[in-house]
């Protein structure tokens, strides 16, 4: 096989036409582009503003509400302790681990308007 | 200045609808250059468009410092290349054991029938050289380009571009030296019926 016979046989590969409307499609594809870009260019601002005005704000929230679940832990351990230490005192540390649980023993002897200013407590008097 | 150059300059200013006879002039070509590289109509122009979208969006940093059509060349080949490059890479994925495909000897119902699986090795085997030969090969057998010009579009040297034009042909001499074969084989068998025939006659 020579370098003839060769360029006959690529000359048997397909020769495409062109479609009727390439050009057409070309403006198109052009529009869509330039929409695209004006979406984006649209997009930069409300971008820029997301990221450094609502981010900062989002990550101080955050500290915030995180600083205020470590209060609340604090207070109920604060409150559970100081439970244990008044059933210890009363003599009922038998009664709170065989029959009643140590907060039964509280509801049963502490007067609700105590409980009301107990440190597990909020401020407006709500039970945690 | 090169009148596409020019053409070019003039979509630069504004003037879009100039870039219609661009389109126009190079159109057919480049959709062949293309469908020969990737052996897919409908690859070749949606590549084919994205060639033109590019020099477009590009008219106003255009540098005449080559001829226009090297350069369409050059962008159309970049975006080709990143095209096939990705869509190895999907079907890889999608099926990793793909088998290569086999042509083997076969018969034929007609010369129709013969033309389109010539067609279709040629294209096949086309399409399994190395990206550079394929190129090279294509510009410089189907699109009549000189050495120089293939050199700059594939940003090489003349003798580069003449070894791999040389490397690509060899090498599918020899995947297609079975097509020979089988030319031949259907010649001896064509003579074998017609020295029959002879035969009865005489007899």
């Amino acid at each position: 096989m020579d370098d003839y016979d060769i360029l006959q046989l690529l000359d048997r590969t397909d020769q495409l036409a062109v479609p009727a409307d390439f050009t057409f499609r070309f403006w198109e594809r052009v529009a869509r582009r330039e929409r695209k870009v004006h979406f984006f260019r649209r997009l930069v601002p409300v971008a820029t503003f997301l990221f450094l005005f609502l981010f900062p704000v989002r990550t101080r929230l955050q500290q915030i509400v995180s600083r205020q679940n470590q209060e609340i832990v604090f207070h109920q351990l604060a409150e559970d302790t100081l439970i244990e230490e008044s059933i210890l005192r009363l003599g009922l540390s038998e009664v709170s681990t065989n029959v009643l649980s140590s907060e039964e023993i509280v509801e049963i002897l502490v007067p609700k308007e105590i409980l009301l200013f107990s440190p597990g407590n909020k401020k407006g008097g709500e039970r945690l | 200045m090169e009148e596409d150059a020019l053409l070019l300059a003039k979509v630069a200013a504004g003037n879009r609808d100039v870039f219609n006879q661009i389109i126009k002039k190079y159109q057919a070509r480049l959709l062949n250059f293309l469908y020969r590289l990737l052996g897919d109509k409908h690859l070749a122009e949606e590549v084919a468009q994205e060639t033109f979208l590019r020099i477009y969006l590009k008219a106003a940093s255009y540098l005449p410092q080559s001829k226009f059509s090297t350069y369409l060349y050059q962008v159309a080949r970049n975006i080709a290349f990143n095209t096939m490059r990705h869509r190895k890479f999907v079907t890889f994925f999608r099926d990793p054991f793909q088998a290569d495909k086999v042509y083997e000897v076969r018969t034929y119902q007609d010369q129709e029938d013969y033309r389109q699986y010539l067609k279709e090795v040629v294209q096949h085997f086309l399409q399994k050289l190395p990206e550079a030969q394929k190129t090279a090969l294509v510009l410089a057998k189907y699109e009549g380009l000189p050495y120089e010009e293939i050199a700059a579009v594939m940003k090489t040297s003349v003798p580069a571009v003449k070894s791999l034009v040389h490397r690509a042909t060899e090498t599918l001499r020899k995947k297609l030296s079975f097509l020979q074969q089988e030319k031949a084989d259907r010649n001896l068998s064509a003579r074998k019926c017609v020295s029959m025939a002879e035969g009865k006659n005489h007899g």
